[in-house]
């Protein structure tokens, strides 16, 4: 087995070679005062002083600090009160007021205080809203602990300008990981620049001076072995670590004497060599020592072969490696005591599954659980590198393997966006900038100017920042439909995938990007997928003076999940703007159907589906535009959707779609059985969507003499909200909400709750439907700006005292939108 | 019912296609490109030129070989002037990357961008080799200039555009996306044989900090020069950085491609001298290959 020090005196050699190199930069770009930050930065330090030598060529020193004392600097004067809270709540977790008083106050606080009493006995939970109550109350134990953190405020800044000597740029170096200390720094004391310096970064929100050295993600990426150390960041923490407290009170504040003592703990902290952590930390020194003179190249080289070994070492662990790499327990800090096993005793009592999902280091923990055979398999699953679809790695022809260098015009990958358009100059100019944006490059856009004017087209293409090699225009002197057009421009370019992108619709910049990655992937190609579908906003808007007014969007036809034959035989749903195909499906159809005025893309997608699947992809990321607001222009004449405006002539020729289909032979016969099979469902659905007219035709009948039998002022009908129905803007502002929330970063375990109520959106005219689908995701909706609040209280004295009136996550807009709307509330709007 | 089908980018596409600059410049194909050149500066004040693989023309040779032949003339100069023991090419080269990475990592950002200078980058290297500024620093500078300098070549049909630009009373301007300073790129460019008389001005993101691959250098540039986006026309080799960027800012722009033979030159330049370097592992220089 390769000694510890073999893999990791390398990989350690290199870090603090290049943090050199970065700090000699730093100090060259600006003076910089260099600051080493407690505890990691001690033995940081004395490692890079071995290497660079006792004159680094930058004026460095060690510096006193902690997530915690920075903390109580920011909380000062509640000068950056959000942040200060956001880390503490973060690492105190769900715990009572008062405990994270205590914590706050363990140096300060002679234990018979009764202030401290006072504080302690604050049971309720450590919250925002009731911690900056606190602070600014005005009782007695209140103005003692704010006068605590004021002097902490007061004593970093005196500290911070004794450290700095006058130099603007502070460099702050750790082992990482989001970089807190600085962002707290930077934010308390915003006339300071402050940059960092770290092993590795591990965090999403973005961070100008924040630099990483060896990694910077947020898990582990095959073929990138540093991020290895994602999955186990906990083995460089360990190593520089020092024997010694956290330094939790501030030099010259209310516990200087304190202050000085954990300073000094730190700076004279012994690596042990009978602990094994530290044994090794003293074998990277030493490794440094005789290595520090290598040329850089060395340097590099050895690292990197080191690297791909630690990668093996930390994803695939043996059980025999785990002691040497799993490091020390991991000491608690923010104020609280006591140490984390990295992996955890298999004697516990807990399953080896509970043992796994707390371990700091799984594959470790995984290695030492089960068997050989068993331990590879899970832990390459545990850090991204197996998954449910990996498993069939098999059957899909996924092994791996170096994918071939693509060229910029290859054919592979390459598509097809045609643009059918006719004197729609605002939409077309809208559609090129769709195109243009894709993130997508390998596309070829061709134009067809259905018999509209060409020279209004030809200036939207010179203005489009588009590669020229990538446009083709086809321009007919007068028009030869929908379809004809189309088979133009799908003829006019050689590529592998053909979208039709309508003048009038758009894309998110992703789209092109995510459905050539589906239909190129293996799995996609071993299920015949030869077209793949998106999700789809459908837009609302209208054209008024020369301009297109956006009037809202809601998910267009939400309930599809897939695409099946027998859902297409029913009726065509889905637009061309979302559908991706293999240019062969479509040569093998022979095009789309040039007869039709209408329903061409309805009968192609039937043809397609015949001969091959489409595959779906979960996101919204494409946009059916629809003008169905206003008048004029903008709903009949040329900027008319054919949907919209041309609604009875897909009546006319549905029944010449469907029967011209059955009667094709080139089609299978099961095409026809599906057709007639689906004929029986329409009627159906006919007849049901006629009931339902009628009951609410009833309904509404019923509701209107009950109104005119009951007393009470009588409203102008015109400006009237319904009562009783869910109002477009509530319903707007819901799906908006869940929408954008499903879309953002959020826990698993609150994903898993939106994503079955998102599927039935839908449905929120049901009461019952749309009280479940608030309640269950009521932490994703807000209340709307316009929601008066006070008003409904006012009205509704019933929910004074119950979870909607603003505990946990409900609020009285839920209580509206559950009960309010069925009891015949009206909306109370602000302004 | 007639039909007609107009293909964009000829020029381009056969500018790309060529199998070296001369091929399409030299040749009569190239009296298209300056006719569109001319039509559409007519409506333009300013007229920009892109100079890297524009204006100055590089050869065969990758980035990675450019910083070898200035790393091994280093070593060159440094053991002739006998200021002792000098580490070997490799460690210089190493050097060079390095230490170009970090100063485009650490720069400080403006409005989201970054850029290395040529001067950070050479203090940097010359530091982390462990030797002495001075006489270091100047020795380095000065090799990376001549290696440049040995290895570019102007472009004659570049030239001509730019006497047209003055001759029909524009403004003639570079601007490029470069850890060189302007003062630097002017010496490479005279060096190279060219007059800088008819150029009223070099932009260089060195100087700047934004660039032109995020649009921001020609905000900056309409600015200085006082005009409007649209009566700018741009020539350059990036098609992001010379034309969809200046593009979307609302300039006129000629997109003037590189050879793809010269790019799978400079590919396959690259490739070698990766494999070259490697010891008992790969040295993993970070150093983006040519993209084709």
């Amino acid at each position: 087995m390769t000694k510890p020090v073999d893999v990791l005196g390398p990989i350690l050699l290199n870090w603090i070679a290049q943090l050199d190199r970065k700090l000699r930069f730093l100090d060259a770009r600006e003076e910089a005062k260099v600051l080493f930050c407690t505890r990691a930065g001690k033995r940081i330090k004395e490692q890079l002083d071995i290497y660079a030598g006792p004159e680094p060529g930058y004026d460095a020193e060690l510096f006193g600090i902690s997530r915690i004392s920075a903390v109580k600097a920011g909380l000062g004067y509640l000068r950056n009160f959000d942040q200060a809270f956001s880390v503490s709540q973060e690492s105190f977790g769900p715990t009572p007021m008062g405990d994270v008083c205590a914590a706050f106050l363990k140096n300060f606080a002679a234990g018979h205080d009764p202030r401290l009493h006072a504080l302690k006995a604050l049971r309720g939970e450590f919250r925002g809203d009731n911690f900056r109550v606190l602070l600014a109350a005005n009782d007695e134990a209140s103005r003692w602990f704010r006068d605590y953190f004021e002097k902490s405020h007061d004593a970093m800044r005196r500290h911070l300008d004794e450290l700095r000597g006058g130099r603007s740029h502070v460099v702050l170096v750790d082992t990482g990981w989001k970089g807190s200390i600085q962002r707290l720094l930077q934010s308390t004391y915003g006339d300071i620049r402050f940059s960092g310096v770290y092993f590795g970064v591990m965090d999403h929100a973005p961070m100008e001076e924040r630099h990483a050295v060896v990694f910077d993600a947020l898990g582990y990426h095959e073929g990138r072995p540093e991020t290895c150390l994602a999955v186990h960041r906990h083995l460089i923490e360990s190593l520089y670590e020092p024997a010694a407290p956290s330094v939790e009170e501030i030099a010259g504040g209310p516990c200087a004497d304190i202050a000085a003592r954990q300073l000094a703990a730190v700076l004279g902290e012994q690596p042990r060599a009978e602990d094994r952590s530290d044994a090794l930390y003293l074998d990277v020194l030493a490794y440094t020592e005789a290595h520090r003179s290598d040329p850089l190249d060395v340097i590099l080289e050895r690292a990197h072969a080191a690297m791909k070994e630690l990668e093996r070492i930390l994803i695939f662990p043996k059980p025999e490696e785990v002691p040497d790499y799993q490091g020390k327990p991991r000491s608690s800090d923010f104020g609280r005591e006591g140490f984390v096993p990295v992996i955890r005793p298999l004697d516990d009592g807990e399953t080896p599954e509970t043992r796994v999902s707390r371990s700091l280091w799984q594959p470790g923990q995984i290695a030492l659980e089960y068997p050989a055979s068993v331990a590879r398999d899970l832990q390459a699953r545990i850090v991204g590198l197996g998954n449910q679809a990996n498993y069939f790695t098999g059957y899909t022809g996924d092994g791996g393997g170096e994918t071939a260098e693509a060229e910029e015009f290859s054919r592979e990958g390459s598509v097809a966006i045609v643009t059918r358009t006719k004197d729609r100059p605002l939409l077309l100019e809208r559609a090129m900038r769709s195109v243009a944006d894709q993130t997508w490059r390998n596309y070829h856009w061709v134009i067809v100017n259905d018999g509209g004017n060409r020279e209004v087209v030809e200036e939207i293409i010179a203005r489009a920042p588009i590669d020229r090699r990538r446009i083709t225009l086809v321009s007919n002197d007068r028009s030869v439909g929908m379809e004809a057009a189309s088979n133009l421009g799908v003829r006019a370019v050689d590529t592998e995938f053909v979208v039709i992108h309508d003048d009038d619709d758009s894309w998110h910049p992703e789209f092109l990007s995510r459905c050539v990655g589906f239909l190129s992937s293996p799995s996609a190609r071993s299920a015949g997928f030869e077209g793949v579908l998106t999700r789809a906003w459908c837009v609302s808007e209208e054209i008024r003076d020369g301009k297109v007014i956006h009037h809202g969007q809601t998910p267009f036809q939400p309930w599809v999940n897939d695409v099946t034959l027998f859902q297409m035989a029913i009726g065509n749903f889905f637009a061309p703007i979302s559908f991706v195909y293999r240019r062969s499906v479509y040569d093998d159809i022979g095009g789309y159907h040039e007869k039709l005025p209408v329903l061409g893309d309805w009968r192609f997608n039937i043809e397609f589906l015949a001969r091959a699947n489409i595959g779906f992809i979960e996101e919204y990321l494409s946009y059916y535009h629809h003008r169905d607001v206003g008048n004029g222009n903008s709903v009949s004449g040329v900027y008319q959707n054919s949907v919209i405006g041309g609604r009875s002539v897909h009546a006319e020729y549905f029944p010449v779609v469907v029967n011209d289909l059955i009667r094709d032979g080139n089609l299978p016969p099961s095409v026809a059985t599906v057709l007639a099979q689906a004929h029986l469902v329409r009627i159906l659905e006919h007849r049901f969507n006629m009931t339902d007219q009628k009951l609410a035709a009833l309904e509404e009948r019923l509701g209107s003499q009950a109104a005119a039998s009951s007393p009470g002022p009588v409203v102008p009908a015109e400006t009237e909200e319904p009562l009783g129905v869910l109002l477009q803007t509530d319903r707007d502002h819901v799906v908006g909400a869940l929408l954008a929330a499903v879309r953002s970063d959020l826990p698993e375990d609150r994903r898993a709750v939106l994503e079955p109520l998102v599927a039935r959106l839908h449905q929120l005219d049901d009461p019952e439907t749309r009280a479940r689908i608030v309640r269950e995701a009521c932490f994703a909706i807000p209340s709307p700006a316009d929601f008066d609040h006070i008003s409904y209280l006012k009205k509704r004295t019933d929910i004074w005292a119950t979870p909607f009136n603003g505990f946990e996550d409900l609020k009285p807009y839920h209580h509206y939108l559950i009960h309010g709307i069925t009891d015949g509330e009206r909306r109370p709007t602000t302004g | 019912m007639a039909t007609e089908i107009t293909t964009y980018g000829r020029e381009e596409r056969e500018i790309y296609e060529a199998p070296d600059f001369d091929s399409y410049y030299g040749s009569g194909r190239a009296q298209a490109l300056v006719d569109r050149f001319e039509a559409m500066l007519a409506g333009a004040d300013v007229c920009s030129f892109d100079v890297f693989d524009t204006v100055l023309l590089r050869d065969a040779r990758s980035e990675l070989e450019r910083f070898a032949d200035v790393a091994a003339e280093f070593v060159r100069r440094a053991g002739r002037a006998g200021h002792g023991q000098v580490p070997s090419v490799r460690t210089c080269l190493a050097a060079r990357v390095l230490a170009a990475s970090t100063a485009y990592q650490m720069s400080r950002p403006v409005k989201g961008c970054r850029e290395g200078r040529f001067g950070d980058i050479v203090r940097n290297l010359v530091a982390s080799l462990s030797l002495p500024e001075d006489p270091f620093a100047e020795l380095w500078r000065a090799s990376e200039f001549e290696i440049e300098a040995a290895q570019l070549r102007g472009s004659p049909f570049i030239e001509n555009l730019v006497d047209l630009a003055v001759a029909r009373g524009k403004t003639v301007i570079f601007i490029s996306d470069m850890y060189l300073s302007a003062e630097e790129i002017a010496r490479l460019v005279e060096t190279c044989g060219m007059s800088l008389e008819k150029v009223s001005r070099i932009f260089s993101s060195a100087d700047t900090v934004v660039n032109k691959r995020s649009g921001l250098v020609y905000d900056l540039v309409c600015g200085e020069c006082g005009v409007e986006p649209g009566r700018i026309l741009h020539l350059g080799d990036s098609l992001e950085g010379d034309f969809l960027a200046a593009k979307r800012r609302g300039l006129e722009a000629i997109h003037l491609p590189v050879p793809k033979a010269l790019m799978r030159q400079r590919l396959d330049s690259h490739r070698r001298l990766m494999a070259e370097l490697a010891g008992e592992s790969p040295l993993p220089l970070p150093i983006a290959p040519p993209a084709l």
